[in-house]
């Protein structure tokens, strides 16, 4: 404690040829991390990019350059749109129903007695492989003995029985396995915000006679505002690289069908595939390049509608 | 104050970064060299045995590990390669995972190579996926020996891509223990199935195909006789009742099954090929192609499929059927040994030829398990050994015994279960391939192009004419692409 006060108080010069040094040491350190960086993520990246400019196969294939040809391809390719489409309505509409019942269970469970058990609870879905829930939803919606099904009938809603997994419903289905997923996700890094919220401020709206929705406008939202930047970032991140629980959504084993690709999910069609190898690695390369573009667009975007003033308290 | 401090890191950062970059440029470059350099003295000498001492590990028959070989052929001498060395171990990649009946048989195959022959056999059993084992190998220059998987994918990606050995050699290798050549036992047509300028790159094991499958004893009691044409088809599934054909709808290949087959039926082997293949799409405006699509859209306007099947997630429609829930099936003829277990009491497993079609053409699908030989193998005489070895009588008679398979071996008997499929081989007049090689050969057609549009059809969200509309341009726009 004593030496952090002295170094502060030591002249500019000291401190900075001491920096200096830290500096250096910090490079070294630094130095192996870098490295490896480098070369799984930098370097591999580089390589998707150069590849996204070739038709190539793969190993005993020539890569054949061929310019911008794969992106135009994406372009007039009906496919790569319906992929496209279904990537952005997860993000958006999943999204917004994400956050909605995100910052519900974020205010119930403020004001429950065990709301760790039920964080943890509602966080659960989280831990467990997302294939194995993708094949439980499977299950679950089944059109006739789905557990699903068979509830709405037992408690008399035969009507509202439907094709859960029929090429309508197919993808809805899938945004509401991934939005019961990561709900917990977000009710925890919500509510870590919102414990950093003074009880009293509470306290005092609720002497003002602030309501519900009041406390949440007034104190919840501006106060967890940075949290909820940092929240909404990390969701056009998940939504956008989200593969597991769409691939394995049919419960087959095999490549799900065109209906209910994604992006990543279509890059790995094209590019790897399962039985059937398609091994487009130029195109599956100008995917991927599209999906960093996007992500890249989609936070700066992000950031630049969530820029406030943080709020210090 | 904060942009200095950024600035002060910066430098130092930025300066090892270009270092980092500069070693790993380097170390790039130092790999390339140190393949360029060993070049030279491979030129300059053969592994000779004057080059006495450490030169011996090539004449043990083992496998060079040290590299040592390399430095001593520097040492002077004519042009002429090394001769390989007897390979000792063969890398094989296999489709199965450990547990199968198909495994175990292998597995009883390998073990009694490796006590006959002295080669050791290192198997991976990775499961369907095996693909992208094989591809992780091959990418890192590793040796892949053997490969043993369904013929389309195998064909798909690594045969037309030229990553395959002629096995014509094998044809005349005789089967260990027994007086006859593989040649003499794999009827030709199967080899020719896969042949590249009349030589086979694939042998098979196991032979599979497709058709309608059904309960025998379930009909019987319903009264109703097996239909041979479509028309009967339809007529005997509307008056099975309900859920009478069953379909797990979210396999997309699955539902495929019935459209190429009403297009191989009509237009005959190798139509439904062309029309993929056909850079305008025109082909798929022919009358036989209307006249298939019609037929699909007459069963799925039958009312005959199960419900919800457009929704159902493998395996449940074909646990359902096995079951006692519907009547009939198209599938592969795996179906039965799949479905046993779910079996209902006094289950009689039968299967339909695909219903023929008034003026069509009668062919039987021949699908193919079996082996390849890369030309990355580093043993692929012992891999071609083993593969003649395994087509032993004695050996593969597990295919038909334990797996429920057909094998290629027409000396072997054929497994009550699947006898119809073994009487459709031999009552046929000609193959076609699974999904008449479209799948295999366009696979990026198959997946983007066909199977979409097809899902469509069979889930009645589009009409026949539209199908045809939009899979004649589909097929125009995706060869353009080309």
């Amino acid at each position: 404690m004593n030496e952090i006060v002295t170094t502060r108080l030591k002249p500019v010069s000291a401190n900075l040829s001491r920096h200096k040094g830290v500096r250096r040491h910090a490079a070294i350190f630094i130095a192996p991390a870098l490295a490896v960086y480098l070369l799984i993520v930098i370097a591999p990246s580089i390589g998707t990019l150069w590849i996204s400019f070739t038709k190539w196969k793969g190993i005993g294939d020539e890569a054949k350059f061929v310019g911008i040809d794969n992106y135009k391809q994406l372009w007039n390719n009906d496919t790569f749109r319906g992929s496209f489409g279904r990537t952005l309505t997860l993000l958006i509409a999943g999204g917004f129903v994400v956050f909605l019942f995100a910052f519900i269970f974020t205010m119930l469970i403020r004001e429950m007695r065990s709301k760790k058990l039920i964080r943890a609870i509602v966080f659960f879905p989280n831990v467990v492989p997302p294939v194995a829930l993708a094949i439980a939803w499977g299950v679950l919606l089944a059109p006739r003995n789905g557990l699903l099904n068979e509830f709405l009938e037992l408690v008399g809603l035969t009507s509202q029985t439907r094709t859960w997994l029929g090429p309508d419903l197919l993808f809805r289905s899938i945004i509401a396995g991934l939005v019961w997923i990561y709900t917990g996700f977000f009710v925890t890094i919500l509510m870590a915000g919102v414990d950093r919220i003074p009880a009293y401020y509470y306290e005092a709206a609720e002497l003002e006679g602030a309501s519900a929705r009041q406390k949440f406008t007034r104190v919840t939202l501006p106060l967890t505002w940075d949290v909820l930047s940092v929240a909404a970032v990390l969701w056009v991140i998940l939504a956008i690289k989200t593969f597991e629980f769409i691939y394995a959504f049919g419960g087959s084993g095999t490549d799900p069908s065109a209906s209910s690709w994604t992006l990543p999910v279509h890059v790995y069609v094209v590019a790897l595939g399962n039985r059937s190898p398609i091994l487009a690695l130029g195109q599956g390369s100008a995917i991927a390049v599209v999906m960093v573009a996007l992500v890249g667009a989609l936070i700066f975007l992000t950031r630049r509608v969530m820029r406030r003033a943080v709020v210090e308290f | 104050m904060r942009n200095n401090k950024r600035k002060g890191i910066r430098g130092p950062l930025w300066r090892f970064l270009a270092v980092l970059l500069a070693v790993a440029m380097m170390a790039a470059a130092c790999g390339d060299d140190s393949d360029t350099t060993t070049d030279p003295p491979e030129t300059t000498a053969p592994a000779t045995d004057a080059s006495t001492g450490d030169g011996d590990t090539m004449d043990d028959g083992s496998t060079p590990d040290d590299g040592s070989t390399m430095d001593d052929s520097s040492d002077g001498g004519t042009e002429t390669p090394a001769p390989a060395p007897e390979p000792s171990t063969i890398r094989y990649f296999s489709m199965w995972n450990e547990g199968e009946p198909q495994q175990e048989v292998l597995q009883a195959s390998i073990d009694a190579f490796e006590a006959d022959t002295g080669h050791e056999v290192d198997v991976l059993w990775g499961g369907r996926e095996i693909l992208t084992s094989v591809r992780a190998a091959l990418t890192a220059g590793e040796a892949v020996d053997l490969v043993d998987l369904d013929a389309e994918p195998l064909v798909g990606a690594l045969v037309n891509t030229g990553e395959t050995q002629s096995l014509a050699g094998i044809l005349d290798m005789t089967i260990p223990g027994e007086d006859v050549t593989v040649g003499d036992v794999i009827p030709s047509a199967f080899l020719d199935a896969y042949a590249i300028d009349g030589e086979p790159h694939l042998i098979p094991h196991s032979v599979v195909s497709s058709g309608i499958h059904y309960d025998g004893s379930r009909l019987a009691e319903l009264g109703i006789d097996p239909p041979g044409t479509w028309d009967e088809f339809i007529a005997a599934a509307v008056a099975a009742g309900e859920n009478a054909v069953q379909a797990d709808g979210l396999i997309d290949f699955y539902n495929a099954y019935w459209l190429y087959w009403l297009i191989v039926r009509h237009g005959g082997p190798g139509s439904f090929h062309a029309a993929a293949s056909d850079t305008t799409g025109e082909l798929w405006r022919s009358a036989p192609m209307r006249r298939a699509v019609a037929d699909l859209v007459k069963l799925v306007e039958s009312g005959a499929l199960a419900d919800g099947y457009e929704g159902s997630s493998y395996p449940l429609a074909q646990q359902a059927w096995a079951a006692g829930d519907g009547t009939f099936m198209v599938n592969g003829t795996w179906l039965a040994s799949e479905t046993s277990s779910y079996a209902s009491p006094g289950f009689e497993y039968r299967l339909l030829s695909f219903p023929t079609v008034d003026g069509g053409t009668e062919s039987a699908e021949l699908y193919q398990i079996g082996w390849v030989v890369p030309n990355a193998a580093e043993a692929p005489e012992a891999a071609q050994q083993f593969i003649a070895y395994a087509l032993g009588r004695d050996r593969l008679a597990g295919i038909a015994d334990k797996a429920k398979n057909i094998t290629p071996r027409s000396d072997i008997g054929v497994p009550p279960e699947i006898q119809d499929a073994a009487d459709i081989f031999a009552s046929e007049p000609e193959v076609h391939r699974i999904y008449d090689g479209v799948q295999g050969d366009l696979p990026d057609y198959w997946a983007t192009v066909f199977l979409p549009l097809d899902d469509q059809l069979f889930f009645g969200q589009i009409t026949g004419d539209e199908f045809i509309e939009e899979i004649a341009s589909a097929t125009a726009e995706y060869w353009a692409n080309q």
